[in-house]
């Protein structure tokens, strides 16, 4: 827990053979699986996708585009989509699907993500 | 048409009405709600599967520059930020 979000590094398998590690934000209100900033995809060389509709707080429509990218998810490679919008990384509820999240809402508080 | 011109909002757009126009009746079956079915705005194939990425690849190989947009069978969007990802379709 840092400045009241809870957050988890995640870290990426890049098309060039290198890795980086990511920090998200863990947000329950967003569906998806994962997103990134468009500039954070570009340098990253993911693969585009598909477009797809998303509905926003003040329950506006967009058309968003999403990227394919591999994580590293509890030890083992893991295919994702990633949405390509915002300035911060987020983390949704498509990931913890089956899973059980843990947060120690205080400062510096743990933050546990465990298979159901 | 060449579908490699086309803005964001046009290809969401030819989706939305190649989905209106004989796609839904043909996939919004009770087994399929939920799941994502990726358009080719260009020739009218699709595919189905649980998050849409196996579909797009699929789809990108038998067209390499495929302009492709995907829908949430049932649902208004595919995807929320604090918003609503409602069930549409009975």
């Amino acid at each position: 827990m840092t400045d009241r979000r809870a957050t988890v590094a995640l870290t990426f398998l890049l098309p060039n053979g290198s890795t980086v590690s990511i920090e998200f934000v863990i947000d329950t209100g967003f569906t998806g699986e994962l997103c990134l900033p468009l500039e954070a995809v570009s340098l990253m060389g993911l693969t585009f996708r598909h477009d797809t509709f998303a509905n926003l707080a003040d329950n506006s429509e967009v058309s968003l585009p999403l990227y394919e990218a591999i994580v590293l998810w509890d030890g083992m490679e893991r295919d994702v989509l990633v949405i390509a919008t915002g300035r911060r990384p987020l983390l949704g509820t498509a990931l913890l699907d089956e899973q059980e999240l843990v947060i120690q809402f205080t400062e510096g508080g743990l933050v546990t993500i465990d298979e159901l | 048409m060449q579908a490699i011109l086309l803005s964001r909002e046009e290809v969401a757009r030819r989706a939305k009405q190649l989905y209106e126009d004989g796609i839904r009746q043909k996939v919004e079956t009770e087994e399929n709600i939920g799941k994502m079915v990726i358009i080719d705005i260009e020739t009218g194939d699709y595919e189905i599967d649980k998050t849409g990425l196996q579909a797009s690849r699929n789809l990108s190989k038998k067209h390499p520059n495929a302009r492709l947009f995907g829908i949430r069978i049932g649902y208004n969007v595919a995807v929320s930020f604090g918003g609503v990802m409602e069930r549409v379709s009975k």
